[in-house]
């Protein structure tokens, strides 16, 4: 099957085409031997030809620093084992131009047939120019098809043109390759070209010049590359010292090579019609105005939040009473029984678990489009980025940690606008310490319980909230920063942040962007919450107990016939409660005795220098499906039932008055501290870690998310409950 | 000669040299900062640690970093 492959400098579109032209059905794959992501989609040309269609990242030049920037040369070029493409599709912004035909050059050199989607001619106008893509076709001497990806102009001319170049290739190959004048490159070249692996250039004389090349400007002494064979790093580093001793520059010869030939073509190609970006630039006046580009962004971003965090709130509470009467509808259709449990609290409570992220994914990638699509984006960048940068962060990482203060997921989901993978992991890494809405009812419940139940919470109480974010974003930073000075070091890439002009969004397109973001999430992530659901139903659901079902039964039957027959309101009233009452006690006693109350019990050791019981144990336990789940199975243990909230005084009360089998109290204002810090911390979250696997790619990272949090956590609740002792709180 | 990073806003000038780590320089010079290219410094801002510059009919924002490896002859 022919292979396309889909080239270009970051935000030109690149992604949009590739989806346009699969329809959005792309499998996601990893590049060989190293875990990025890349998509792979198919497509039936007219004609009746299937051909394969490779994204590759997003990079300004083939020249490599790390294997992560390899993989762009690997994938346009096919060195193996990738298959050589019949055709390099190469996305071009019209606006900027000159500094995009230097990756188009790179690739012809290659030889590889080009074709150029000259991308974004609707923004020319407001960048105040003319391109003349006649003139550009004819410079280069490949095809050029002038689009707006954004709303699917051009693609079908994008699509003949590529039928047009598989039946006869030689119409995207130019008959020139840029090439160096100076014999002394030339030679350097030939001994470089004579070092590179035979499977690379295949024998291929131009192919051979162009990896020579590639080799020359990527390889230094200690590099980050993969599959250099010793030979070729010898010949490379050899030769630029030789060269460096004579007084030259091959850097410079080899880059201002390529930029002279575009410098002499460009002025037939693009024309100015007035002073560029005018418009753009009086907006910028305003938005990147040292003090009023951060107040307006920072307002705006106080707008993304709120809705994010109390805008989502009623469609999310719409979800989840959907999910409850629908659980409700189909548990009293099929009458109790161990597979209706397992339909209503297994499966649908599973589904019910991953829909209820849609609305602030949804709205999250709304704001994102909205701000990528406008051009905003990039002055986000540039005014966040010495900020971010001070803890090892990119400029874009502030959208994605600040909505990591309402939930974790899309959050970790945002960090896709970054374009380096090591900048997204770092990210992602560190944002789930930010404190996400999941851990304000716990953190409301433990405030309330170091007051005793009959005094009402007062300054100190809401200080401690406050502290606690201040916390949880503290420890995030310093994650973030530890991270980025050892585990992903990652070189150090020069800021060069590339400021479009500013136009209306397409809104369609944001549309599309949104939904696809939010269809992704429910077909990946959520399969994997609803299989975790499913095990969290288990664990709490079994081993069951005959007797103990028996009994309650047996208690509650003579207590539902005196309701039946009750003649007063009161009396009925009365006798529901009992039975409320008898339920709960018996739904404790059956949690204490299932396997998550077992895990509960057998982790107490662990947790006892921290200050928790095996009763909280099994809250910890639990809440792994969902930090709120927390509240509620305290209730369930409390036998005060499940519809509790931290306000709910029974659980306030028992809480209170809970002791360890020593009588001293177990709920101290210290415990609790610790609790809290626990939570903070401990990565109590399988969606955050099902959609970090998405993300990532493998299951190493969230491995080491939940390994590294946990730690955190237990060191951090150690530290404050032993400390607090030995100061003499309790 | 003077450093990109010193340049009035508004300032027209050529740029004259690249310095900076081999490949710091090399990522420069590929995104179009060349010896002999002019430009144009749009804004400074100091809070982002930023400059934008108007380079080859695009507009780039720069590292303080950056600029200071950028020397420059004022037009």
């Amino acid at each position: 099957m022919p292979t396309i492959v889909i080239a270009g400098n970051p935000n030109t579109g690149k992604s949009t085409v590739f989806n346009q032209l699969t329809g959005g059905r792309a499998r996601i794959g990893n590049y060989p031997g190293i875990t990025v992501e890349r998509s792979i989609g198919k497509t039936q040309l007219p004609g009746g030809r299937l051909v394969q269609v490779l994204d590759s990242p997003g990079t300004y030049s083939l020249a490599a620093r790390s294997a992560d920037e390899q993989l762009a040369l690997e994938a346009v070029a096919g060195l193996p084992p990738l298959p050589i493409p019949q055709i390099a599709v190469i996305t071009v912004d019209a606006t900027q131009l000159s500094r995009n035909l230097y990756l188009v050059l790179q690739i012809i050199e290659l030889g590889v047939p080009v074709i150029v989607a000259l991308n974004m001619i609707d923004s020319l106008e407001a960048a105040g120019q003319e391109v003349r893509p006649e003139a550009l076709e004819k410079a280069l001497g490949v095809p050029v098809v002038p689009m707006v990806a954004r709303d699917g102009r051009g693609l079908s001319r994008l699509v003949s043109a590529i039928v047009e170049v598989l039946d006869d290739p030689s119409r995207a190959k130019p008959g020139w390759r840029w090439r160096p004048g100076n014999p002394q490159l030339i030679a350097l070249m030939e001994r470089v070209g004579a070092a590179l692996p035979e499977a690379w250039h295949g024998n291929d004389p131009d192919r051979r010049s162009a990896l020579a090349l590639w080799a020359l400007l990527s390889i230094d002494p200690g590099h980050d590359l993969h599959g250099i064979p010793g030979e070729l790093e010898r010949a490379v580093i050899d030769g630029r010292a030789e060269a460096t001793a004579k007084g030259r520059d091959l850097d410079h010869e080899i880059i201002h090579g390529r930029y002279a030939w575009i410098d002499s073509k460009i002025d037939r190609i693009v024309r100015d019609k007035r002073h560029p970006t005018e418009l753009t630039e009086r907006v910028d006046r305003i938005l990147l105005h040292p003090a009023m580009g951060f107040v307006l962004f920072l307002a705006l971003m106080t707008l993304v939040f709120q809705a994010l965090f109390t805008g989502a709130d009623p469609i999310i509470g719409l979800i989840e009473s959907a999910v409850s009467w629908i659980g409700n509808v189909v548990g009293s259709a099929l009458g109790p029984g161990l597979f209706t449990d397992f339909l209503v609290n297994g499966v649908i409570e599973g589904v019910g678990a991953f829909v209820v992220f849609l609305p602030q994914i949804l709205m999250l990638f709304f704001f994102i489009g909205l701000m990528e699509d406008t051009g905003y984006m990039a002055r986000v960048a540039v005014l966040m980025d010495r900020l971010m940068k001070s803890i090892g962060l990119h400029g874009r990482a502030f959208v994605p940690m600040l909505s990591g203060y309402a939930c974790a997921v899309p959050a970790i989901m945002a960090t896709r606008t970054m374009e380096r993978r090591r900048d997204r992991l770092l990210t992602m890494m560190a944002l789930p310490l930010m404190t996400c809405s999941a851990r304000l009812p716990v953190y409301g419940l433990l405030i309330a319980a170091i007051v005793p139940p009959w005094q009402e919470a007062g300054f100190v109480q809401g200080l401690l909230m406050a502290s606690m974010y201040l916390f949880g974003t503290l420890m995030a930073l310093i994650v973030a920063w530890v991270m980025s000075k050892t585990l992903l070091r990652g070189s150090y890439i020069p800021l060069v942040i590339e400021m479009p002009p500013y136009r209306m969004p397409h809104w369609p397109s944001v549309v599309r962007m949104m939904l696809r973001r939010g269809w992704d999430f429910m077909k990946t992530a959520g399969t994997i919450i609803l299989i975790c659901s499913m095990g969290m139903w288990v664990l709490l659901s079994f081993p069951k107990d005959p007797a103990l079902e028996a009994r309650l039964l047996e208690q509650r039957a003579p207590l539902e016939q005196a309701a039946a027959v009750a003649r007063s309101g009161d009396e009925k009233q009365r006798l529901k409660e009992r039975i409320a009452a008898l339920e709960a006690q018996s739904a404790s006693e059956f949690t204490r005795h299932s396997y998550a109350g077992r895990l509960g019990h057998a982790i107490e050791p662990l947790i006892e220098p921290l200050g928790f019981d095996w009763k909280i144990g099994v809250g910890i336990v639990s809440a792994f499906a969902a930090r709120e789940v927390f509240v509620s199975t305290m209730g369930v243990v409390f036998g005060v039932g499940e519809d509790v909230d931290e306000e709910t005084m029974d659980l306030r009360e028992k809480l209170w008055s809970d002791t360890w089998p020593d009588g001293r109290r177990v709920f101290t204002p210290l415990v609790c501290l610790s609790l809290m810090i626990f939570f903070a911390l401990a990565c109590q979250c399988m969606s955050t870690l099902a959609v970090v696997r998405r993300e990532s790619g493998n299951w190493g990272w969230p491995a080491l998310m939940f390994v590294y949090m946990t730690a955190l956590a237990w060191v951090f609740s150690f530290l404050v409950y032993q400390g607090g002792l030995l100061l003499g709180f309790s | 000669m003077t450093s990109l990073d010193s340049l009035e806003e508004g300032a027209q000038a050529r740029l004259m040299a690249v310095d900076g780590l081999p490949a710091l320089r090399r990522r420069l010079m590929e995104m179009g900062l060349l010896p002999g290219t002019p430009l144009r410094l749009i804004r400074r801002m100091s809070l982002g640690g930023v400059v934008e510059l108007e380079v080859r009919r695009s507009r780039v924002s720069i590292g303080h970093g950056e600029a200071a490896q950028l020397l420059v002859a004022p037009l």
